[in-house]
């Protein structure tokens, strides 16, 4: 396949290079194009995923990534995860993941736009989201070392499935990170070009995305370094969030029953339950039997459950059902059948449940591609097409296709399709309409995106008014409608009534989107309020996070001397010991392993406790009854 | 291949076919695999906003033209339109009784099993349904090879063939949509 020459490019001087962002749920990573492929660049000590977690302080400063995660202990209610699951979205559309969300959230004055309440703050997903990718933007600075300005071009992908309203979210989040996107590409389109399956002559391909909290399934067939989506389907409410879900009901539940305490109404807890069960469920991935372990010596609560994989297979299985749902209809979509499939690439953290294995490899009858890392696939597959958008890849193409139908509702409340589903993009389609009264000289155009008959039953992305039609007998008015899909599936409406020439256009959806000005507020905010050193900061929540724990553990060292097992009290001894010395540590790594040892240390005496807790409960009871009788 | 190539509204022609409605499917994926090598607006990321924004635009006209040549039934449609051969003549073109009479029944059937939710006899019919429709579009097959034998002077005959072509359309389109709600109520 020969180079094709890029048209219309002048020789400049060598610009930084374009950053290839996955914007995760869980986890964010950037990757440039080297000479020879991708590379995910790390941290000093070699961290490449970037958690998507930002943390609001009290003092108005905020900090971005691991340091975030850390905090999420000490402060739930100030720390925002999994931003990307409210990005878009109105209050009305999040249902019950509101319940579990630590802070409020509610509609923006005069938007249908979900804000995160923070004390006095109020944050838009975007703003959160435009963090971690400005975090994403230093951590490429320092492994490139380059300046931060001058990386500022990025290719960002997005779930398959996101929506029109979705992803202009994500765009306005880069603009107030301050990067420039230069195309937004679908997840596992992204995979498949990291896989480098273009040399797959004629095949036809399956890449089954579960990240953290979304699912895409897309079908694309091969042609000669042209990578040609056939269709896609999705889930963006759908992934290893949901499998923790399971996980901390089950241990909520049973610990509720036997302290009575509801862990779910405190945020810190419901935080430290969310990461023992994300815990169990990726020690479920290796080992047949995993430990549920949840342990807080302030509450005096030591719980400990043994999950074996069936249990946690049949509580997950719905939602894999779901999955494979998804991948009946990409085929249907198609007119293909399971077995003409001719690979399947498994991409996401939570395709690494070997159930999910299982079911997919079954489903297509074939064994599925995971030699690469499915946590950085996906941000390889965005440098390889930075690469190609600047013109050092040049004997590959995506060609990708809409998710999700776009239309206009019609009279009575249905909706006329102007762009179907799997339609390749850009694309561009017209449709006409008329009026219905006698002189009427406004139409209504209310712009729908999703599969159902009825309107109400789609996702509404803005509503528009042409106005100014002459009086015309009803019927007459040639009103047409031009949708324009972009190459990064974002959608422009044009309507025009081609009798009299009125015309109207709507490009930003004012819906669900932020208007220009706050945007511009934002821009000005993210840059201001970063913490100089995370790690500083880091290193000081930890020392704190420890002398916490060793303050609940000096209380009841006595105790634990006279009653422990020799060897657990040897354990405890040494970790509290090294605990304390960690004042001077400086090394966060270290500092974290010092933490972790102290509270498995101290598990045992947790136990202890909560046993010595209920021997007493019932001690007391006993003499109160006794009393009762005496009376 | 010129940029003005695209903007022809003869679907063939943006595409560099020739115009016919047999097309062989692998053509045509290469053609638009070929094409959009050229146009596709990842090929000027970094030539400026005008030159991008045109290669979205002719990327869109390349799209649409294989949309339509793809599916059959827009592509019998626009071999229409590019032989002059206006919609409105065929108002008084309709289908046959015995497909009305026909097409009445399973609409019936399908009314009840979708009331029933029978997602077997629902699949069962949409497969039906398909292999109807291929049937049909057999016969516009031979009806657009038949036109090709005939001399381009020959008008009433080329107007004959037009109009059972027009009428095996409108089959179909009732065909597609009967098979659209079935699938609409298959989950
Ligand atoms: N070994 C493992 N076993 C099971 N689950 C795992 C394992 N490792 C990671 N995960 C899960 O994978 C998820 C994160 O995956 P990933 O980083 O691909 O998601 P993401 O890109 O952040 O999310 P998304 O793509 O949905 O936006 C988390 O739910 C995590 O718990
Ligand atoms: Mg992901």
């Amino acid at each position: 396949m020969t180079q094709i020459p890029l048209l219309g490019i002048e020789p400049v001087k060598p610009q930084a290079p374009i950053l290839g962002i996955d914007l995760g749920t869980t986890n964010s990573l950037v990757a440039v194009w080297e000479q020879h492929g991708p590379r995910v660049l790390e941290n000093e000590q070699g961290d490449r995923l970037i958690p998507s977690v930002v943390s609001y302080l009290e003092d108005g400063k905020l900090v971005v990534g691991q340091a975030a995660l850390d905090r999420s202990k000490l402060e739930p209610e100030r720390t925002v995860h999994s931003a990307k699951r409210l990005i878009g979205k109105g209050v009305e559309d999040l249902g019950r993941e509101l319940a579990t969300l630590p802070y409020p959230v509610e509609d923006a004055p005069g938007h249908s736009l979900a804000m995160i309440r923070l004390g006095d703050r109020l944050l838009s997903p975007s703003e959160v989201s435009a963090q971690i990718l400005l975090e994403t933007r230093r951590r490429a600075a320092q492994a490139l070392d380059l300046p931060l300005e001058e990386l500022n071009r990025a290719v960002i992908t997005v779930p398959a499935y996101f929506d029109d309203a979705q992803r202009q979210a994500t765009r306005r989040a880069a603009e107030i990170a301050g990067l420039d996107v230069l195309r937004m590409v679908n997840e596992p389109t992204a995979a498949a070009l990291a896989y480098g399956l273009q040399k797959e002559e004629g095949k036809k391909v399956i890449v089954y995305d579960l990240g953290g909290g979304t699912f895409d399934v897309s079908l694309m067939q091969l042609e000669g370094g042209v990578f040609r989506v056939l269709s896609t389907a999705g889930d963006t409410y759908l992934g290893g969030d949901d499998f923790d879900r399971f996980l901390v009901l089950l241990a909520h539940q049973e610990i509720q029953a036997k302290t009575g305490r509801d862990l779910m109404a405190d945020p810190a807890s419901r935080a430290a339950l969310r990461m023992a069960a994300e815990r169990c469920k990726i020690e479920l991935s290796k080992q047949t039997e995993a430990d549920l372990v949840y342990h807080d010596p302030d509450l005096g609560i030591a719980y400990r459950r043994r999950v074996d994989r069936q249990e946690f297979f049949q509580g997950i299985l719905p939602l894999v059902e779901r999955t494979l749902d998804r991948c009946g209809q990409v085929l249907r979509d198609a007119h293909l059948e399971a077995h003409q499939v001719d690979e399947v690439v498994l991409v996401g953290g939570s395709t690494r449940v070997p159930l999910i294995r299982q079911a997919v490899e079954q489903f297509f009858g074939r064994q599925p591609h995971t030699q690469l890392n499915p946590d950085e696939v996906v941000a390889m597959g965005a440098a390889v097409q930075a690469g190609v958008l600047g013109g050092t890849v040049g004997d590959v193409l995506l060609l990708d296709v809409t998710p999700l139908s776009l239309g206009i509702e019609t009279m009575g409340g249905g909706v006329e399709k102007v762009i179907p589903r799997n339609s390749p993009i850009p694309a561009r389609a017209r449709q006409e309409f008329t009026t219905y009264v006698d002189g009427q000289s406004k139409v209504k155009m209310h712009v729908l995106q999703g599969e159902r008959e009825l309107a109400k039953d789609c996702r509404s992305l803005g509503e528009f008014i042409l106005a100014g039609i002459p009086p015309m007998p009803a019927g007459l008015p040639r009103v047409a409608v031009e949708f324009t899909l972009d190459a990064n599936g974002l959608l422009r409406v044009r309507a025009e009534e081609t009798r009299s020439q009125v015309s109207a256009e709507i490009q930003i959806i004012p819906k669900h989107g932020l208007t220009d000005e706050e945007v511009e507020q934002m821009l000005a905010d993210a840059w201001t309020h970063a913490e100089e050193d995370m790690e500083a900061r880091r290193r000081a929540d930890l020392q704190t996070e420890l002398e916490r724990v060793l303050q609940a553990v000096d209380k009841n060292l006595e105790l634990a001397s006279q009653q422990l097992p020799a060897a657990d009290w040897k354990r405890l001894r040494e970790a509290v010991e090294d605990a304390r010395e960690a004042g001077e540590e400086q090394d966060v790594r270290r500092l974290k392993g010092i933490m972790d040892e102290l509270e498995e240390a101290s598990y045992p005496l947790a136990e202890l406790l909560m046993n010595q807790v209920a021997v007493s409960a019932l001690e007391n009871r006993g003499l109160n009854e006794f009393q009762d009788r005496d009376s | 291949m010129e940029a003005s190539m695209l903007r022809q509204a003869d679907p063939f022609a943006r595409l560099g076919l020739l115009r016919a409605f047999r097309v062989v499917e692998g053509d045509l994926v290469e053609a638009h695999r070929a094409a959009s090598l050229r146009w596709h607006p990842d090929r000027f990321a970094l030539a400026g906003e005008a030159a991008r924004l045109q290669a979205e635009d002719e990327m869109a006209l390349l799209n649409e033209a294989f949309d339509i040549l793809k599916d059959p039934i827009r592509r019998a449609e626009a071999l229409l339109t590019l032989e002059g051969f206006r919609k409105s003549e065929t108002t008084d073109m309709s289908s046959s009784p015995e497909f009305l009479m026909e097409m009445m029944e399973l609409k019936e059937q399908v009314a009840e099993d979708i009331r029933e939710n029978r997602q077997e006899a629902l699949k069962a019919k949409h497969q039906e349904m398909m292999c109807l429709e291929w049937d049909e579009i057999d016969r516009i097959k031979t009806a657009f090879d038949q036109l090709e034998a005939v001399a381009r002077t020959d008008n009433d005959t080329r107007t004959r063939i037009f109009r059972q072509i027009r009428a095996l359309l409108n089959q179909i389109n009732y065909l597609r949509k009967t098979r659209e709600e079935i699938s609409r109520a298959l989950i």
